[in-house]
């Protein structure tokens, strides 16, 4: 198990550089702050879209992240931005922990722990970030440790399902899985035995949990929708894992890999076990950023299959469990931590703001209200504290209605309808990356000129410009 | 209730899902023309003298063939014919994306047969193996699979073996038979000139063409990928104690990531090792079929005879020629009598240049990524996605004409750019540079 924790250990240290540095390099902290400012002002969540857009004002929203964006509101505008990213860090390392105590509960030895715990944490490379999914994979890890002890304590998975749904709409994932889960126990037991009972217990009391949310009902409502949702072909985290990615070529792949080559199910009639690996592979499948959740859930699986072939006498294991070689193993990875968090902070990709932050303060700073488009519609979150800069789609990018999808898509890919959207909803302001598409056809376009140019962005407005109203 | 037949039904059911299909896969256009490949030439001489009803129903009962090898190989292992009909849904699952006229199904009978030989162990079955290879490195692009198959078995008796035995030099000389038929070509012209595909690795390049798993809503060729991936994650294929079932099912899934037209091949060859492993696990005692391979395929040499006649004779009598999709933008340039350099926004559109034999016409890029120059695809990924110095590089190429969809970026781009629709057909468009007009 210490193996493991350096594995961890050196993992941790990469989480916590990338959150460190993470303010400038995610919009969406932009909408979240300001969700959260307007929650601790107002005492309440906001339910619908305010004039701050002007394509879908009055739009019915469930945001989701409230508890999340309380957090950034909380610590981005006093300068404490590091304890909520240092938290998140530790959520990260939670959840590599836990998974990894979970393959060692299940008596995996010491090579197959570290290994499939490494590979858990490249999984999660992709997608980790100052983010509220971060705190649903620590949940998650915890749920199913839970589900794997099999003691009466495991009804704490309904507090931690109910605390899950407030942070992140994922939770929804839990009673699926803990259903799955009961169904499989059902299948093993073939009677309805007290552990059968109470798991179904368990999958109704997870059920319930997820709608101990302000939003009550809508939030599986607005999770089940978003599953067929337009906006998720614009979204790169919903597109389906390529090998190109490290963290599924490198990570998640080899443990499907493996769980294909020793059998996850069916040599110890471990229908639970079975349906999770089944369930887990499909959704990570479909999305990049299921692969986490993919891997947390069968990693310790993998790892006590992997635990048969290299079994704990094993001298491979036996070399690993040598005084000394621990010794150089967790000195070797307290310097790889070190120098993770040397180079992260060095590199120039970290050091620097990667947004455009600068276009879109110089906008707001010029008179009158405008009307503002983004290329990247995570850009316009930057813009809703502003007042006088109204958005066409930004970040929260959920309530907007499939039309409005629609629209921004067409001028974002420049479909030979891209004026006619921005005649129509009068856009006076769009923010393009310089030298993308958008940009180049704005450059030929008559009734556009720059107002705003940077090495990475340009903004165009309308040369007439008519004044909204905010 | 008997499951005999189960396989054969699920055979059948591809063979005329091929044909209600009704087209013909665009690459089969760059296939009929790529000089090293004996089958498009055997293809086109078909397609004219008997017509296109029967060079489908002839594909089509080259898949049901493969897909009755693979059921076959199954069944050799022991497993039911429960099992063998559960092996024949995965692969027609996996291979519904790919049910067109191409020489595909020639690859996929081959790859079959092979993996069925490579499952015994005898100098017959070493020749045949052999000689399948060439007949496929003859016929079709896709003979390199053969030679990477012998290959891992190979590997896999070495390791099992652990010593240089019979069995290991019987795989030995498999691998190095097919690897040399693969890789020399045995006519046409340079070896580098060689394309249909190389397993299709090719697609990983920058700008080449590339059909993934999963994107888009969820198909059934995505569903049988993910059930025979789930089913062996289930029960593992280990369970049977073959490492060349591993690195062959390994190997293909990778391959089936990589591109999603390597997919047919990861379901013939891995659904009989995942069906095994399921069979292995509730059937206690493993039963080989009592008949005999030559009977089998005499039945099924009648049976396809008879799909194969009573489809042509309900087809119209004509030699009928397949019309690519994009052949009505292009027809327009092969008919003007001057010099075009086509780019086409996704390369596969091209591949109806090759239709033609319209030498007037020359595209950047088609299917065949791989033999195309390091340049062509810079500037195929360039222009695609209106990157750098798209516009001095379309210049530079001397490219006069593109083809798009009707919502491409270029469409706005260009015809801001002095360009002109020439001709639209269905989504697609035909922008020509006004000055070379």
């Amino acid at each position: 198990m210490r193996i493991a924790l350096a594995v961890v250990a050196i993992f941790a240290a990469r989480f916590a550089a990338l959150a460190w540095h993470y303010r400038g390099q995610d919009a969406d902290l932009a909408w979240q702050q300001w969700l959260g400012s307007r929650i601790l002002v107002l005492h309440h969540i906001p339910m619908r879209l305010g004039l701050e857009t002007f394509t879908a004002t009055g739009a019915h929203w469930i945001a989701q992240e409230w508890a999340f964006s309380v957090a950034v509101a909380a610590t981005l505008p006093s300068a404490r931005f590091y304890v909520l990213a240092l938290v998140t860090a530790a959520a990260g390392a939670l959840a590599l922990f836990v998974t990894a105590w979970r393959a060692h509960r299940r008596g995996a030895s010491t090579f197959a722990t570290a290994f499939t715990t490494a590979l858990v944490g490249f999984a999660m490379m992709q997608s980790f970030g100052v983010r509220a999914q971060i705190f649903g994979w620590a949940l998650l890890a915890l749920i199913v440790l839970l589900l794997d002890m099999e003691s009466s304590i495991v009804f704490l998975v309904i507090p931690l399902t109910a605390l899950w749904a407030n942070l992140h709409a994922s939770a929804l994932i839990v009673p699926a899985l803990v259903g799955l889960w009961a169904l499989g126990t059902t299948i093993e037991d073939r009677h309805w035995t007290p552990r059968v009972e109470r798991n179904f217990i368990l999958t109704l009391g997870t059920t319930l949990a997820v709608l101990l949310t302000p939003f009550s009902w809508q939030l599986p409502v607005y999770a089940i929708g978003l599953q067929t949702s337009a906006i998720r072909g614009s979204i790169s985290e919903w597109q389906p894992p390529d090998l190109s990615l490290p963290a599924f070529s490198g990570g998640l792949l080899p443990l499907i890999a493996l769980g294909c080559y020793f059998g996850i199910a069916a040599p110890r009639e471990r229908w639970r076990d079975g349906m999770l690996f089944a369930a887990c592979t499909l959704l990570a499948f479909t999305a990049i950023r299921h692969m986490p959740i993919c891997a947390l859930v069968i990693a310790p699986m993998v790892a006590q299959r992997l635990s048969n072939a290299i079994p704990q006498h094993a001298r491979l294991n036996v070399v690993l469990a040598e005084r000394f070689s621990e010794f150089l193993i967790l000195s070797s990875s307290a310097i790889a931590a070190i120098l993770i968090v040397v180079t992260l902070s060095q590199a120039p990709a970290m050091a620097h703001s990667t947004l455009p932050q600068r276009a879109i303060s110089t906008l707001a700073a010029a008179p009158g209200v405008h009307k503002l488009y983004c290329e990247d519609f995570a850009w316009c979150s930057m813009a809703l504290p502003e007042k006088n800069l109204r958005v066409f789609l930004d970040g929260r990018c959920d309530p907007f209605p499939p039309a409005v999808w629609r629209a921004y898509l067409d001028v974002e890919r420049v479909t030979p309808r891209w004026s006619g959207v921005l005649d129509a909803y009068s856009v006076d302001a769009v923010l393009a990356k310089a030298g993308r598409p958008l940009a180049q056809v704005l450059a030929l376009r008559s009734g556009w000129r720059v107002f705003y140019r940077d090495a990475g962005y340009v903004v165009y407005t309308r040369e007439t410009r008519s004044t909204a109203q905010r | 209730m008997t499951a005999r037949f189960s396989a054969a039904i699920v055979a059948f059911a591809v063979a005329t899902a091929f044909v209600a299909a009704g087209g013909a896969l665009p690459e089969f256009f760059v296939q009929l023309r790529d000089p090293n490949l004996l089958g498009g030439t055997l293809w086109e001489w078909i397609l004219r003298t008997f017509g296109f009803a029967f060079v489908i129903g002839l594909c089509a009962a080259l898949t049901a063939a493969a897909v009755l090898l693979a059921a076959w190989r199954t069944r050799l292992r022991g497993a039911s014919d429960w099992h063998c009909g559960l092996a024949a849904i995965f692969i027609a699952l996996c291979l519904t994306g790919r049910l067109g006229v191409s020489l595909d199904p020639i690859g996929w009978v081959c790859a079959a047969a092979i993996c069925l030989l490579l499952d015994r162990d005898d100098n017959w079955s070493v020749a045949a193996i052999v000689a399948i290879g060439a007949l496929w490195s003859l016929l079709q692009g896709g003979a390199t699979l053969g030679a990477l198959l012998t290959i891992l078995a190979t590997c896999a008796a070495l390791i099992e073996s652990r010593r240089f035995d019979a069995r290991v030099s019987r795989k030995l000389i498999a691998a190095a038979g097919c690897t040399i038929v693969a890789l020399a070509q045995l006519h046409g012209n340079v070896w580098g000139g060689y394309g249909a595909h190389a397993l299709y690795l090719d697609s990983l390049l920058s700008g080449a063409q590339r059909d993934r798993l999963w994107v888009g809503s969820i198909s059934a060729q995505d569903v049988g990928f993910a059930a025979i991936v789930v089913v062996a994650g289930w029960y593992g294929i280990r369970r049977r104690g073959h490492l060349t079932d591993a690195f062959t099912f390994f190997a293909l899934f990778a391959l089936a990531l990589v591109d999603a037209r390597n997919l047919p091949y990861f379901g013939l060859l891995g659904a009989p090792i995942v069906a095994d492993a399921v069979a292995s696990y509730y059937v206690e005692r493993r039963t080989v079929p009592a008949g005999k391979l030559p009977g089998y395929a005499i039945a099924f040499a009648a049976a396809a005879c008879a799909f194969v006649a009573a489809l042509t004779a309900f087809e119209p009598k004509t030699v009928q020629w397949p019309r690519p999709d994009s052949a009505p933008l292009l027809a327009m340039l092969w008919h003007d009598g001057a010099r075009h350099r086509v780019l086409c926004i996704q390369p596969r559109s091209c591949d109806a240049a090759s239709y033609e034999r319209a030498t007037q016409v020359a595209v950047v890029l088609d299917d065949r990524g791989g033999i195309a120059t390091m340049r062509a695809r810079r500037i195929e990924r360039d222009v695609a996605n209106a990157l750098g110095s798209w516009r001095s590089e379309l210049r530079a190429a001397g490219v006069d004409a593109i083809v798009a969809k009707e919502d491409d970026p270029i469409v706005s781009l260009l015809d801001a750019a002095h360009w002109q629709r020439a001709r639209t057909c269905a989504d697609g468009v035909l922008l020509q540079r006004i000055a070379l007009r």
